[in-house]
């Protein structure tokens, strides 16, 4: 390897040990309604997926890893290894019926490699999360028999991450097929806890187990217009897990009975549709969870199927840079996710439009992709409380000539 | 590296204009962050939450009140002289007598030295308790025997008493321990002079210091004739007892000169606080409340002693508290103690005239009522309350204790012995060295232990 890849490779892990020390705990997030269930369900879309509302079922990776679909891996650049690293700062605006309050958080959000092994044949590996726990609730609450007040923060963190090895191979000129083996793992803690009282309630829930995930992707279509039709399907898993509670009382821990939840992957089902023609891509995506039979026992939350639609366009700068290593790729989509939650009889939808930009670095080696997600989440019926959030997305691809640069020694 | 040139300024542009959207983007992103809540006040999601736990307040919990009379005091080397006494009906009577002795003095006189008279001197500690407006009269007794130590801890104790001759010298005077009399001088002219033949004629019995110490033997003070009532402190130290025989050498200028015996500060065994000064008390107790204390094992419940618990130092008062129900606390699951505060309130008559003690402190104790060690906080700190005065309404005057750590280490017990309890006392100082009294209420209002608990 060449001087400047390892300062990259070395860059890379010096930034992601930073992030992953400061949150050993998986990623963040600030939601209350992550209470619920294994949390936040996080969607696969990484990178330049994201600018285009969440859109790339039927995308083929190019120049950045499309993790919606392992089979688009055998669309990655020849002879190109590519690092992603991405992060997103998030800021949301909770409103209920008498409050507005408002918080912001930044986390990492995933690590990703992939390069070609043959002309068609693909692999990527990685890490990114599947679902995320985050909240904390502050409750004044009285002393029972006094006019005492102290302040009960009810916590949670975690989630489940997924570590992925995949890998995808070009049957044909127009199908490609691929698979990913994802482990997830992770810990969702809820607590219960004063700091003026000296107490905690704490439950830890361990969870993991292994998953498949397929893909496939076919393109048909003429010289100048090239289309592509995706599928994935993954077939739910019941997660392992453990459960530990404890609770601390003036700094003295004592583990206490714990009942274990069962944890659920669901089925998962999606398509997704794309026309290109030079530069210029637009695609949409239907995908379908099969949460409803999936019982997270709280009497508040009834589950239902998710289904999440999304369409998005990517085109390149017009002018003089179109075709150059300097040309931009603007992005815009716009995603509706019907989720899994019915919280209160409410039904919890998620709605978002983002702008994007791949914006090229340091030669043409080097991709920066932006995206800018703007949306809504929740409704403040029924005693619930709607989120309005802005997301920027920040994601770096480093690539790197692996086997070209061989040549010139 | 390849580069498709199109011109360098055209890329400063571009350049330019990408830190530019970095800049901007960094602005908004600090902007929003400076605009957020309080991650310690944010408060929307309530009614998602499943409470699990609470925190209650218990404080019908019974407790147990009680008097207990310690044996004795260690009263040697605290380095106070107390005489006096004084008497009333809730505490009852005491006196203090206070005994030391003299050093060898080394300094001889001139054959030719004339003695002119002599004082004993005594130096006010500023400590007095009771009625200092009254006259006192303090005698001097010479001992028939030398001071001895016990045997096995090297101290002497309040309860200490020996024999006194005949009184060598008496002063009758009002007591200004306040004022700016430092001092208190008492004539001692016969017993002085006789001392000053002994040295200068260098008899036999200032020849050595075993043999002056078998002569001389000890002291004591004592202020129980006469109508006083009043006990007064004297610093008792080499520098603040002593005998001054005043003399002069017969000449054409007559020179008054002063020979000092000074008080000894006899450190006989290792520890450093050992002295052959102390103080001894005597109390009367039958008309009190407490009377037949030492009948019953040295302990009364507050139930027969007018609902209340008694302390004063020197004589070893103090109250005892009990968690006769603390077993029943064990049993129970899902159950932590947060935190247990013990409240205590004075009588208030019992502080009209004397001052409530500033601090107490708490001591584990079991059946046999002592002093077994001090209770002390998670880090080792002595538990201390600090008298809180209800100055509007003067009802809620009390002391407070933290007492969460005992009551945890008790109740982890599987078995609570109902006999075990806290002393309150005084700090050790105070404690063998004042007659600091207080009187616990145990009607209106009780008792109180606090519990703050949480189920979970």
């Amino acid at each position: 390897m060449n001087m400047r890849l390892q300062v990259k490779i070395s860059l890379l892990l010096i930034i992601c040990s930073v992030l992953l020390a400061n949150n050993s705990n998986a990623q963040i997030t600030s939601s209350p309604y992550s209470i619920f269930g294994m949390g936040n369900i996080e969607e696969n879309s990484l990178g330049g997926n994201k600018g285009m509302g969440g859109t790339g079922i039927a995308l083929m990776s190019g120049n950045s890893i499309n993790f919606l679909n392992p089979a688009s891996y055998s669309g990655l650049d020849t002879l190109v290894s590519v690092f992603e690293l991405g992060v997103f700062g998030k800021y949301t605006s909770f409103k209920n019926y008498d409050s507005n309050q408002k918080l912001f958080d930044a986390d990492f959000k995933y690590l990703a490699m992939g390069f070609k092994i043959k002309p068609k044949l693909a692999t990527s590996f990685g890490i990114t999360s599947y679902s995320t726990v985050g909240y904390k609730i502050n409750i004044p609450t009285t002393i029972e028999g006094t006019s005492v007040i102290y302040n009960k923060i009810y916590s949670g963190e975690g989630g489940v991450n997924q570590a992925y090895l995949g890998t995808s191979y070009r049957i044909s000129k127009n199908l490609s097929l691929g698979i990913n083996a994802v482990y997830l793992f992770g810990n969702v803690t809820h607590s219960e806890s004063s700091t003026d009282l000296d107490y905690s309630l704490k439950s830890i829930t361990y969870l993991s187990n292994f998953n498949l995930n397929y893909g496939l992707n076919y393109q048909f279509g003429k010289k100048s217009w090239k289309y592509n039709i995706g599928l994935i399907y993954n077939n739910g898993k019941t997660l392992a897990t453990d459960n530990v509670s404890t609770i601390t009382a003036l700094s003295v821990t004592e583990t206490i009975k714990s009942q274990t939840t069962s944890f659920k992957i669901p089925r998962t089902y999606g398509i997704g549709l794309a026309a290109q023609k030079d530069y210029f891509k637009i695609g949409a995506d239907y995908e379908l969870k099969q949460w409803k039979d999936i019982d997270f026992s709280n009497p508040l939350v009834e589950n239902r199927n998710s289904h999440r639609y999304s369409f998005g366009i990517e085109f390149p700068s017009p002018g003089e840079n179109k075709g150059t290593y300097r040309m931009i790729f603007y992005r815009f989509g716009a995603e509706y996710n019907e989720s899994n939650l019915i919280v209160n009889k409410i039904p919890i939808n998620y709605r978002s439009i983002s702008f994007g930009a791949g914006i090229p670095v340091q030669g043409y080696l080097s991709v920066i992709n932006l995206a800018l997600e703007l949306g809504q989440n929740g409704s403040g019926k029924n005693g619930l409380f709607q989120e309005r959030f802005c997301t920027l997305h920040i994601d770096v691809s480093l690539k790197e000539e692996w086997f070209k640069k061989r040549k010139y020694y | 590296m390849r580069v498709i040139c199109n011109g360098n300024s055209e890329k400063n542009i571009s350049l330019l204009k990408k830190s530019s959207i970095f800049l901007f983007i960094i602005v908004v992103i600090i902007f929003f962050i400076g605009s957020c809540t309080k991650s310690n006040n944010f408060s929307i999601g309530e009614n998602f939450l499943d409470s699990q736990t609470g925190v209650k307040l218990l404080d019908t919990f019974r407790v147990g009140l009680s008097t207990v009379i310690l044996d004795s005091l260690k009263t040697s080397g605290t380095g106070i002289a107390l005489v006096g006494k004084y008497s009333d009906s809730i505490f009852g009577s005491i006196s203090s007598k206070s005994y030391f002795e003299f050093a060898y003095p080394t300094d001889k006189f001139n054959e030719t030295d004339v003695f002119d008279s002599a004082n004993f001197i005594l130096c006010y500690s500023k400590y007095y308790y009771g009625d200092t407006t009254s006259l006192m009269t303090l005698n001097i007794h010479q001992l028939t025997k030398q001071i001895t130590l016990d045997e096995n801890t090297g101290y002497r104790y309040n309860t200490d008493s020996m024999v006194l001759a005949s009184v060598l010298a008496t002063k009758v005077f009002h007591p200004r321990p306040k004022s700016a009399d430092t001092i208190v001088t008492v004539p001692i002219n016969s017993f002085g002079e006789q001392i000053f033949n002994l040295i200068k004629n260098n008899d036999e019995v200032v020849s050595t210091s075993d043999l002056f110490f078998e002569y001389m033997k000890g002291f004591a003070i004592t202020g129980e004739t006469g109508t006083g009532n009043s006990v007064i402190g004297f610093k008792a130290d080499e520098k603040h007892i002593f005998m001054n025989i005043y003399y002069h050498a017969p000449s054409n200028d007559i020179v008054a000169k002063t020979y000092k015996i000074s008080f000894y500060n006899n450190v006989a065994s290792s520890s450093s606080n050992s002295s052959y000064q102390f103080n001894h008390i005597h109390y009367n107790i039958s008309k009190t409340a407490f009377s037949n204390i030492k009948g019953t094992g040295n302990i009364l419940p507050s139930s027969v002693t007018d609902n209340r618990a008694f302390l004063q130092g020197l004589i070893g008062l103090l109250p005892k508290i009990q968690f006769p129900t603390l077993q029943n606390l064990i049993f129970e699951n899902h159950w932590k103690i947060l935190k247990a505060e013990l409240v205590i309130a004075p009588v208030l008559p019992s502080f009209a005239y004397f001052k409530l003690p500033g601090k107490l402190y708490l001591w584990e104790t079991d059946k046999e009522n002592q002093m077994n060690s001090q209770l002390v906080d998670s880090r080792s700190e002595a538990i201390v309350s600090t008298l809180y005065i209800d100055d509007l309404y003067n009802e809620d005057t009390r002391y407070t204790f933290d007492i969460t750590s005992y009551i945890n280490k008790e109740a982890s017990d599987l078995f609570y012995n109902s006999d075990n309890g806290l002393l309150v006392s005084l700090n050790t100082t105070d404690l063998i060295s004042t007659f600091t009294r207080m009187a616990i209420e145990d009607k209106n209002p009780v008792v109180k232990l606090r519990l703050y608990y949480l189920t979970y």
